[in-house]
């Protein structure tokens, strides 16, 4: 008969609403949860631009851009960097965007710098860095100088596609800090 | 009578988690309570007891930020630290970088009353500066006895935390003696004296 038919239809239209609802809502309280990990642990992120070629995004690529993942643990401590480390930062000129590059000098260091920073040498205020990106056209610090370690974001260490370049991204790369970074010892 | 299992403590532990994931997800990028200390900020801010609100949803990055406006930044010179200063200047605006003398750097005085070596930072002092785009300057209201932007430069808009949109000023809590107290005692002061903010026979290098 219809009218029962049609009640049984409607118990389970609830029903289904009910349990939708819920696994929604569960599923949504845990997306602070991904969200936090992404922001502070670790997240993958598409790299675009070829300011750091050839380390980042080669010629051999063809139109393939790198993926790369973003470390995000530590990211904001000053003394966790090394010389050559590749980072994610805040562009100065853009604070909507960020920029990709590798940490050329420290605070303290002097820096000979390139075209088109107006000082021929720079000394590195405390907690900033001076980056470069590999390219020798990319807009870096010989564009906007030092940068804070509150710019940085993340540390980029292991590229994941494509798949022939699996594994981490080399230290050295671009200018030879030896030649950038004035009374540098040979052994660094 | 059963005993709490593992999957309470599962489940338990889950909510919790999430509890506090979105507790700082709210208070890293929505808004977030923070107290205010030091003197760089006289008159508008106390020394100590300023609870503000912080406006982080609208302004982080340096959004939707307008001249006068005082923000919270991270402070360029060390980390894990912020400061709250009023923006003077935004990006295209020429600024005067004038060199108000400050206190000599001295053993225990503290951070805000000294000026760091300008040639540390870069900045020109009595010279007209161009803000760059992606930057503010900024300035302490007590310049007298502020670190801001005449130390550290044009400051990328990144560094804003957020906007501070009210202060609440909740005197420091304090045990009360078993005598009365001396006057002004509850009002934590610096061992500052007038002949320290006077410019002095040090030239700012």
């Amino acid at each position: 008969m219809p009218s029962m038919s049609s009640r049984f239809r409607l118990r389970n239209a609830s029903a289904t609403f009910k349990y939708t609802s819920k696994t929604l809502l569960i599923g949504l309280s845990w997306v602070p949860v991904v969200a936090y990990v992404a922001n502070h642990v670790v997240w993958i992120g598409v790299i675009d631009g070829s300011s750091m070629t050839p380390t980042l995004n080669p010629e051999s690529n063809g139109l393939a851009k790198d993926v790369a993942l973003l470390w995000k643990l530590n990211a904001k401590s000053y003394s966790s960097y090394k010389r050559g480390d590749v980072i994610v930062l805040r562009n100065p000129r853009d604070p909507e965007s960020t920029v990709i590059k590798r940490i050329i000098a420290f605070e303290g260091e002097e820096v000979r710098t390139r075209f088109p920073y107006p000082e021929s040498r720079v000394i590195i205020p405390p907690r900033h860095f001076w980056v470069e990106g590999d390219n020798i056209h990319s807009i870096d610090s010989n564009t906007y100088g030092p940068i804070p370690i509150g710019l940085v974001t993340a540390r980029v260490q292991t590229i994941v596609f494509p798949l022939n370049r699996w594994g981490s991204v080399p230290k050295v790369g671009g200018r030879d800090p030896r030649s950038a970074v004035v009374g540098l010892p040979r052994s660094n | 009578m059963a005993t709490r299992g593992f999957r309470y403590y599962t489940t338990s532990a889950s909510k919790f988690i999430r509890v506090v994931a979105a507790i700082h997800l709210l208070h890293t990028y929505v808004f977030e309570f923070a107290i205010t200390g030091g003197l760089s900020m006289l008159p508008t801010l106390h020394t100590v007891g300023d609870h503000v609100f912080l406006d982080k949803y609208n302004h982080r990055l340096g959004r939707n930020i307008k001249v006068g406006d005082v923000v919270v930044i991270s402070k360029p010179t060390e980390e894990h630290t912020r400061i709250c200063k009023r923006v003077a200047a935004v990006p295209g605006d020429i600024v005067y970088c004038d060199a108000m003398p400050k206190a000599p750097m001295r053993p225990g005085l503290s951070d805000d009353l000294v000026g760091l070596s300008s040639s540390m930072t870069n900045v020109r002092t009595g010279k007209y500066i161009k803000i760059p785009e992606g930057h503010i300057w900024i300035l302490g209201d007590n310049a007298m006895a502020s670190l801001d932007s005449r130390e550290y430069g044009p400051v990328p808009k990144a560094l804003v935390v957020g906007k501070v949109l009210w202060a609440e000023y909740w005197g420091p809590f304090d045990w009360l003696p078993n005598w009365p107290r001396k006057v002004g005692s509850n009002i934590e002061a610096t061992d500052l004296k007038v002949a320290d903010l006077l410019p002095s026979s040090h030239s700012r290098t």
